[in-house]
């Protein structure tokens, strides 16, 4: 309670951070859902014209990184809850490099593409 | 020592209601969609190597094993979805007396199983 007292704004943050980002993803899914989709169904050279249109390619990427972001901050809480306090910050450490790797890498891939 | 005083419920014999089961099925799907993030970063990965790699990637993507996975990461994403919104209903004050959470956690159910159904016959 007395931390909670003294920064009263990390916890509003947060929940704002998580929030946000989840309202932001949800019409990115769109983008997801015909990725997933030409990688189903489409050809090869069918799915590098769609990726290579510009709206395309960058809506994947935020969607990518808003996606790791809203994980690590998810995921911060889960070990928060269920960690013991001395074993966390590694454990948050972790899934944050987790997931700054995937949307470094992500990020990457879809510029080369 | 007399055990006079109200204790926490017994996990294994106190039976979690409806809300609870939802409530703990969110974060575990989030785990799950991030495992998953991991194969959307390779199937990206694949795509940057060429045309031969992405043959070879769709072959292993019709595979059954695969298949189930992916229904799997679509309902996952569908229920972590249709959750996420009810959280902002309550964010915004809205649908909090006892038997409303009752009724919209079914329809929540209801709604990620038919989203599930729709998207999977889309994309298969």
């Amino acid at each position: 309670m007395k931390n909670l007292l003294l920064k009263p704004h990390f916890a509003h943050t947060h929940w704002l951070r998580q929030r946000l980002s989840a309202l932001f993803l949800l019409p990115l899914s769109y983008w997801l859902f015909i990725f997933v989709k030409h990688c189903l169904q489409a050809n090869y050279s069918e799915m590098l014209s769609w990726l290579h249109l510009p709206i395309n390619k960058y809506a994947l990427i935020a969607w990518f990184l808003l996606v790791c972001y809203h994980g690590a901050i998810g995921m911060q809480v889960i070990f928060e809850d269920y960690i013991p306090r001395h074993r966390q910050r590694l454990a948050i450490w972790t899934a944050n490099t987790f997931f700054m790797g995937l949307a470094l890498s992500a990020v990457i891939f879809l510029v080369q593409i | 020592m007399p055990h006079n005083r109200p204790i926490s419920p017994h996990l294994q014999i106190y039976k979690l209601p409806l809300t609870a089961l939802i409530s703990i099925s969110h974060r575990l799907t989030g785990v799950f969609l991030s495992v998953g993030l991991i194969g959307l970063v390779y199937i990206l990965w694949q795509i940057t190597l060429g045309d031969e790699k992405f043959n070879d990637l769709q072959t292993a993507l019709h595979s059954i094993s695969v298949q189930i996975l992916i229904i799997g990461f679509v309902y996952a994403l569908m229920f972590h979805l249709c959750h996420g919104l009810r959280h902002l209903l309550w964010d915004a004050g809205q649908t909090f007396s006892r038997e409303k959470l009752t009724y919209y956690a079914l329809i929540e159910l209801f709604i990620s199983v038919s989203l599930t159904i729709f998207f999977v016959m889309e994309i298969m």
